[in-house]
């Protein structure tokens, strides 16, 4: 469509202009963040598509930071080496675990990836020759970008953006043409979708270790990123934080998963600064309350997430609705004049 | 000639109720046969069995002589063999041309990496599909419909709808569970007419059907079913006149072997009050 299409180079041209206006290292800190966190969420969007739900990114995006630190540390290489390594290392991991867990229907896949979760996270806590245990892993070696080592925060900026416009533009893709079709109607309806040959576990699991990958993608470049790694940022709560993300965009749609991104961070951020102010006794409990509350919030009045909620919801302001099956009655009528 | 599909013997149970028993049934290719019985003959655990959304207890579907028990249900779609939902299927969400689009499935072949980098294959497949599409719908008499959501269709066009979205995978046998159901009678005449002009392109139909007259009119013959046990088969007429059917529509002491007013009446009973013309 050329709409998106336009959309897309708007959104390219902004974002390599957006650090001639934004120069204070806190607000290309939060940039970064927020593109990491939009390959991640863009990749959970993906496996939206397909109708499924994981509780278990935070762990594809631990597994990909730990990764490409430990084989960088450990072997020496390069680490424009060990992120796309890792990045498949995971891939293979997520099919593994979804030869099991895709068996599962619903809610029950959701509880394996959660598990899966918990598993991976205890792992990193627990093995703490490889992994450091709580005290993590430091002095990461940095990423070295045209002849720069450590590259700078701007640096980071364009790298982390190309890769996150690749990012949507790939799930893009991957959602229109004929695998596109055949994800919305496994969306849909799983039975109708194998009625028309749609092999459904094939799509089901290619989008889930696609997923994956770009969660372990945004986790090693972060690793080369931030330097430092350990386990509390992968544990359940980041999983759940990603969803939010997800589900803020609209859990299908792809272009959402970078808005829902960029609007929980901020509000992250907002919340971190300012609650503390209003309520100077709270401990770190608060913010898991308000995430719950936004998440229930909006998985009742706008299950297709921020965007298309508020679309919607200005559309049935122009265009009051008829009445659901008032087309449906009228039909028998129509039925005994025939 | 090799039969389009065959079932040898065929058996499903669930627990201790058998709901399909011992069935043996062939069909030939270009043949229309309509598959009848009352309520829980086990007519779509049938077809359930043939598409393979249900493994058989025992027994064996083929199609073109060639085995396919077991086959999960996309690999049997995939051969041609599709079919159609009693309780409708569709994508509510999604457009109406979009549904059909989705039949498209089985005669395309962009892949995951090709869609991902927006080949120009892929780009020239979708062109294809989209015209595919519109053509099934103008089958149907759908064509006016293709950007409106399938959910606000009335039902009898989201019958129509399903029915094209199953012609959009270019069928070779096609199994349609109930298709008059919810039609008005000049749009069932009118798919009595769709199915025999396909079946002259070629395409085999299996119907499990309600409606005497579409059974009258359509099939070229019709197998009966009661309590999952094939009890009768042969051309319409003969078969409306069997002893064995009449008795299981209308219970099994009322089975007069001379009561042709019984068995004129019979069928016509059980043809659903809503789908008779008034």
């Amino acid at each position: 469509m050329t709409w998106e299409r336009a959309g897309f180079a708007l959104l390219a041209a902004g974002v390599a202009a957006l650090p001639v206006f934004v120069s204070t290292a806190y607000a290309l800190a939060l940039l970064n963040i927020i593109g990491l966190y939009a390959i991640v969420t863009v990749g959970l969007v993906l496996l939206g598509c397909s109708g499924q739900v994981s509780l278990g990114q935070a762990a594809f995006y631990g597994l990909g930071a730990y990764g490409s630190a430990l084989l960088s540390r450990g072997l020496g290489w390069s680490p424009w080496l060990t992120i796309p390594a890792a990045t498949a290392a995971v891939a293979g991991v997520a099919y593994a675990v979804g030869l099991p867990a895709l068996r599962l229907a619903g809610h029950f896949f959701v509880l394996a990836t959660l598990g899966f979760g918990v598993i991976v996270n205890v792992l990193m806590v627990q093995l703490v020759p490889v992994t450091g245990g709580g005290n993590g892993l430091r002095d990461i070696p940095p990423l070295q970008i045209a002849g720069i080592r450590p590259a700078t925060e701007r640096q980071f900026y364009y790298l982390i953006w190309t890769l996150a416009l690749g990012a949507l533009l790939l799930a893009r893709n991957i959602t229109s043409h004929r695998t596109g079709r055949a994800l919305r109607a496994i969306l849909g309806s799983e039975v109708a979708a194998a009625a028309l040959g749609v092999e459904v576990s094939r799509y089901k699991m290619q989008v889930f270790v696609a997923s994956a990958a770009y969660a372990a993608l945004a986790g090693a470049v972060y690793a080369h990123y931030i330097r430092f790694i350990s386990p509390s940022p992968f544990a359940l709560y980041a999983s759940l934080f990603f969803l939010i993300m997800a589900v803020v965009g609209g859990l299908t749609n792809i272009w959402g998963g970078l808005f829902g991104a960029a609007a929980v961070t901020v509000l992250d951020q907002v919340i971190r600064a300012q609650v503390p102010r209003v309520f100077p006794r709270v401990g770190g409990e608060y913010q898991t309350a308000i995430y719950g509350v936004l998440l229930v919030v909006i998985m009742i009045f706008f299950p297709r997430g921020l965007v298309r909620g508020a679309i919607d919801l200005r559309h049935a302001q122009a265009h009051p609705l008829p009445v659901p099956g008032g087309t449906a009655d009228a039909e028998p009528a129509e039925e005994w004049r025939a | 000639m090799t039969a389009a599909l065959r079932v040898a013997a065929l058996s499903r149970r669930f627990g201790g109720v058998v709901a399909v028993r011992e069935v043996d049934a062939d069909v030939a290719p270009q043949e229309i046969v309509a598959v009848i019985g009352p309520n829980g003959a086990g007519k779509t655990t049938l077809f359930n069995l043939i598409t393979g959304f249900l493994p058989p207890t025992s027994g064996d579907v083929y199609y073109q002589g060639r085995r396919i028990t077991g086959w999960s249900a996309s690999r049997v779609a995939a051969l041609g063999v599709i079919r159609t939902f009693q309780n409708l299927l569709l994508f509510g969400e999604a457009t109406v041309v979009e549904n059909v689009m989705a039949g498209c499935h089985r005669w395309t072949r962009t892949g995951l990496l090709q869609a991902a980098l927006a080949l120009p294959a892929a780009r020239r497949e979708d062109r294809q599909v989209y015209d595919a599409a519109r053509e099934a719908l103008a089958l149907v008499g759908l064509e006016a419909r293709g950007q409106d959501p399938a959910r606000d269709l009335p039902f009898g066009q989201q019958r129509l709808l399903e029915i094209a979205r199953a012609l959009a995978a270019r069928p070779a046998v096609l199994l349609l569970d109930e298709p008059t159901a919810g039609l008005s009678a000049s749009e069932a005449r009118g798919l009595v007419a769709l199915m025999r002009r396909l079946r002259a392109g070629g395409v085999t139909f299996v119907v499990i059907e309600h409606n005497m007259d579409v059974v009258m009119d359509a099939a070229d013959r019709v197998i009966v079913l009661d309590y999952g046990e094939k009890i009768a088969e042969g051309p319409p007429q003969a078969v409306q006149r069997d002893p064995r059917v009449i008795a299981a529509y209308l219970g099994e002491e009322d089975a007069a072997p001379d009561g042709t007013a019984a068995a004129a009446a019979a069928p016509a009973a059980a043809t659903p009050p809503e789908t008779r013309p008034s």
